[in-house]
């Protein structure tokens, strides 16, 4: 992640804090010892398993003989490069959409 | 069948009961009820029920048949899962308004569902938003007060324009029955369309529900999700099925949402947003009104009351354990929450429609009738939603709750009712996913055999996802992948939140700068005359100098000289 987790952009008229966390909620303790997730190498083998599936999947396209209901289909990995496209057309759109239509959280609380 | 009482009676005692009693037996009530209201439907025969004579009219109260009695089971389930969900509520979170609103809530769905005639469908449908509404305002907020209001408003114009439509049809056709109405080229038909499509959130009216719904208390969202909309889908399966337009309105629902709901923080108004692209599908199959579409359309429907429910379940468990529910104040989860966590997985699987979960087996039949019927380019637009609700739901919710940048927060899990009643939709989701003709496809609607498990279906989708998954991954490597922040985007609501007062306080301030100006004109005027007269008739005045009895004498002398010299010279 390129953008600052500790420290996200504030939207204008958006709170500088979170509501408070509920009495059944605490913060951590620092000496915590950390999780699963925290640490890379385990990142970095569940990408490596999720890689390896993408490219069984792709590579059973050639082994499958697919029905093919519309024209697009009978293109090699179709369904494999059309959900990559759609999910970074998406993201990529909505992202732009913010530039238009982001204002910040009080933004109907206020007259 | 052993009581043969109409369904809507047992929830509505209930939901009474449920008001007046406290402790262990209302938890019982709140369990017992909704089973035995599952159990008197089983074995019921198809046809009239229960008629009701007022008035010299002839009201059916209570008719079934196979689709209303599909939606009668998920209804009954729907309660028993989201009353579970909800035993721990405590007098200090309006335990018996939310129990009691919950119960009635339930039973006027039934009611709508087993309606036999439209007038019956329009006071069950007037009560869903009366009796729903209080699952919003039970959170005590100031936010959650006036989005209810706004919430009640708008299904209450819903219910104006069904019951407008009725009356319509009914002195155009002499018909109040619940039957294929189309598009046939009247008023009321749109109507009725404009009714339905305001509680199925069509585009454009469709912002009560990501407006309402996150306002909803913890519990009470789950029950929302589950009842309001379903009945607007049943409803337009009853009246519309096959009305082409509906294809297309219903494809523009399952793709422009998942725009806004990449963006969104609050997550259960993305989940909102992902609640209109998955009745988008329904619409869709709808549209195309094969045997095989509207199965595809009400399993769907039946599969994202639990599949939903489930999400807003773990996202309930969230915001009951830590007070949070936004993106960007969460985080890392899974460590505090691991039940919760992989409750929300299985959710996120099943409304994606991984094979072996349940959406695959519903949504797939929509998809494929889409294709079949010849609707290229639909077929093209539900393949991008597909993928795009995988990437905000099935992605997104788990990440940014559970996983992603840990927020420092910890907790301990959700109350065990929480987690009971999240471990049944779980079990619910894969047992349908991975057995749909042993379970779900038995209580369909249309003799329409389908078999979602061949090489091709689950070889195309399962690589779908995958790279729609590998686009988030890029994306979040690359840094291209938007930032969760503390923000609202603006949506239609802005026409009635924003534009409509100021063009109210705008017109209303021209109209005061209008009003003040005739009305100084017309004193200006009025002063004028005043003072005219008086000269004229004022103490030094020409026309003051006689008396004013000797005035009006003048006066109608010279009327009646006027009168003669007419009849003379006429």
């Amino acid at each position: 992640m390129s953008h600052d987790a500790e420290h996200p952009p504030l939207v204008r008229g958006g709170h500088p804090e979170p509501p408070p966390i509920s009495s059944r909620s605490w913060w951590k303790d620092p000496d915590e010892p950390p999780g699963l997730w925290d640490n890379p190498k385990n990142v970095d083998r569940l990408l490596y398993a999720f890689y390896a599936a993408l490219v069984i999947l792709v590579a059973m396209d050639a082994v499958i003989h697919r029905h093919i209901y519309h024209p697009w289909e009978a293109l090699f990995g179709f369904h494999a490069w059309y959900g990559f496209a759609a999910c970074w057309i998406l993201v990529v759109i909505a992202k732009q959409m913010r530039n238009v239509l982001m204002r910040g959280e009080d933004y109907y609380d206020v007259d | 069948m052993w009581i043969d009482a109409p369904p809507f009676l047992l929830l509505f005692i209930g939901g009474l009961l449920a008001g007046v009693t406290r402790g262990v037996v209302r938890k019982a009530i709140l369990l017992v009820v909704p089973v035995l209201g599952g159990l008197n439907l089983i074995g019921m025969q198809e046809g009239v029920h229960l008629t009701w004579d007022v008035a010299g009219y002839t009201l059916t109260v209570f008719e079934v048949d196979r689709m209303s009695l599909l939606f009668g089971y998920l209804f009954h389930l729907a309660t028993f899962i989201g009353n579970m969900f909800a035993l721990h509520l405590g007098e200090e979170d309006r335990a018996s308004m939310q129990h009691s609103a919950a119960m009635l809530y339930a039973g006027s769905a039934l009611g709508a569902v087993f309606a036999g005639d439209l007038i019956v469908l329009f006071v069950f449908w007037e009560m869903l938003a009366l009796t729903s509404v209080f699952l919003i305002w039970a959170r005590g907020t100031e936010r959650s007060y006036r989005a209810g209001f706004r919430y009640l408003i708008i299904h209450v114009l819903s219910g104006v324009l069904l019951l407008s439509a009725t009356l319509m049809r009914a002195h155009e056709t002499g018909s109040i029955d619940i039957d294929q109405i189309g598009l046939n080229g009247s008023f009321y038909a749109w109507i009725f369309l404009l009714s339905f499509g305001i509680k199925a959130a069509f585009p454009l009216l469709h912002n009560w529900l990501t407006d309402a719904y996150p306002e909803g208390t913890a519990t009470g969202t789950v029950f929302l999700s589950a009842f309001t909309t379903k009945v607007a889908v049943y409803s337009l399966a009853r009246t519309f099925a096959g009305e082409d337009l509906l294809i297309y309105i219903g494809a523009a629902m399952t793709a422009f949402p998942i725009f806004y709901a990449v963006i969104e923080n609050d997550l259960r108004r993305v989940l909102g947003y992902s609640m209109i692209n998955q009745i988008g599908f329904m619409v869709c199959g709808i549209g195309i009104g094969s045997a095989m579409s509207i199965n595809g359309a009400v399993a769907h429907a039946f599969n994202d009351v639990i599949f939903k429910g489930l999400l807003f379940m773990s996202m309930g468990a969230v915001l009951h354990q830590t007070g949070r529910i936004n993106g960007s104040d969460l985080g890392g989860l899974y460590k505090s929450m691991p039940f919760t966590t992989g409750a929300c997985i299985v959710g996120a699987s099943s409304i994606s429609a991984f094979p072996l979960f349940s959406g695959f087996v519903s949504k797939s039949m929509v998809m494929s009738a889409a294709i079949y019927e010849g609707h290229e380019v639909v077929w093209l637009v539900l393949l991008f939603a597909a993928a795009g609700v995988f990437h905000h739901a099935g992605i997104k919710i788990p990440f940014f709750a559970f996983y992603g940048h840990d927020s420092g927060i910890r907790t301990t899990e959700a109350p065990k009712n929480m987690l009971i009643a999240m471990g049944i939709a779980m079990v619910l989701n894969v047992v349908i996913g991975t057995f749909p003709q042993q379970t779900l496809y038995l209580i369909l609607p249309f003799d329409a055999p389908y078999s979602p498990y061949d090489a091709t279906h689950v070889l195309t989708q399962t690589q779908l996802l995958f790279f729609g998954a590998l686009a988030f991954v890029g994306l979040q490597k690359t840094g291209i992948y938007p930032p969760e922040l503390r923000s609202t985007n603006i949506d239609v609501e802005w026409s009635y939140r924003k534009l409509g007062p100021w063009v109210v306080n705008g017109v209303g301030s021209a109209a005061l700068a209008i009003d003040g100006y005739v009305r100084s004109s017309v004193m200006a005027l009025v002063h004028g005359v005043l003072a005219a007269v008086n000269r004229a008739h004022g103490q030094v005045g020409p026309l003051a100098r006689s008396w004013p009895a000797g005035s009006m004498v003048f006066w109608v002398a010279l009327s009646l000289a006027a009168y003669l010299l007419f009849y003379l010279y006429r």
